[in-house]
């Protein structure tokens, strides 16, 4: 139970903290660094849910996550490429 | 008391400080990327104050929601790279991921036969049966995937025997495939948990229905990778 609450709380620190630098953080006007940001939230998501014994949402989150950042990706190279 | 109340409040109101810091920071957003991007972090709120609750119903409403917001974000790109395309003129108009798209169907010219495996010609329909119903008793998620490994078995084993599927039956296939897994969506969705919330003594017909229309869905969307191959 021990290592439940502190996984859970983990997860806390990381989502409220990984939001504060995805909003306020050091070089966000480019869009990549945020991107990258977000992967911090999305842990401390991964995290709660692993407290929760949420296995087949933590299974389907991680798949998704990475299929959400190559849009993303492919998002912003194709709007740099439209702006140049 | 269970430890899994303990922790709702806790969860509850963390996904509400992030939820609302995300939102603001929406407000104050002028580039339309930035705010496609922080909409992420919107549903990483939404899914924690889903999980608060911490039931297999929780997890069961999560599924859908990771899913549509992963088809939401491509529609979005999508609108949002068009949009941008149109302010420019003399450009033709592309897609998103136009380098993944098979643009002619790969032809193979010489014969391949499989002698040596006697299975895929006598006994692949048995073998699909077999796996279809077990997938049909076992229902929900782990249904649904043995019942897919029994059409995608069949499936690649016609293909292989060559028993007379062209290319146009494939398409027709596909599109009644997918206008069957829209229905047990519907069907799962709202008469299994709108069953539930109405009709509370009849929990087990709506379980029932809803665990055999996953399975049903689950199987159809699996059973499509099969098809990829003609």
């Amino acid at each position: 139970m021990d290592i439940v609450i502190s996984t859970l709380y983990l997860g806390y620190i990381l989502l409220i903290f990984g939001t504060l630098g995805v909003i306020l953080g050091p070089e966000r006007r480019d869009p990549f660094v945020r991107l990258l940001n977000i992967e911090i939230p999305a842990l401390g998501v991964m995290l709660i849910f692993l407290a929760y014994n949420h296995t087949l949402a933590l299974m389907t989150y991680i798949a998704i996550n990475s299929l959400i950042v190559l849009v993303f990706i492919r998002t912003i190279i194709r709007k740099e490429e439209l702006e140049a | 008391m269970d430890v899994v109340q303990h922790m709702f409040n806790p969860t509850v109101f963390v996904g509400f400080v992030v939820g609302i810091l995300s939102l603001l920071a929406i407000a104050y957003q002028r580039s339309d990327i930035h705010t496609l991007i922080l909409t992420d972090v919107v549903e990483c709120a939404m899914l924690v104050i889903i999980a608060a609750v911490g039931t297999d119903l929780a997890e069961a409403l999560i599924l859908p929601g990771l899913v549509v917001g992963l088809a939401e974000f491509l529609a979005v790109s999508e609108i949002l790279i068009q949009k941008n395309k149109l302010k420019k003129k003399g450009r033709k108009i592309t897609k998103l991921f136009e380098e993944f798209l098979a643009v002619e169907e790969p032809k193979i010219d010489r014969d391949i036969d499989h002698p040596k495996m006697e299975i895929l010609y006598s006994a692949s329909r048995f073998i699909s049966l077999l796996l279809v119903i077990y997938g049909a008793f076992l229902t929900g998620f782990t249904g649904g995937a043995v019942m897919s490994l029994g059409l995608l078995f069949y499936l690649l084993a016609q293909g292989i025997t060559s028993k007379g599927i062209s290319s146009e039956d494939i398409k027709d296939f596909w599109e009644a495939i997918v206008g069957f897994s829209g229905i047990m969506w519907a069907l799962w969705i709202i008469l299994g948990f709108v069953g539930f919330y109405l009709f509370p003594d009849h929990y087990v017909i709506f379980l029932l229905i809803a665990g055999g229309a996953l399975a049903l869905k689950v199987g159809s969307k699996l059973g499509l990778i099969g098809d990829l191959k003609f």
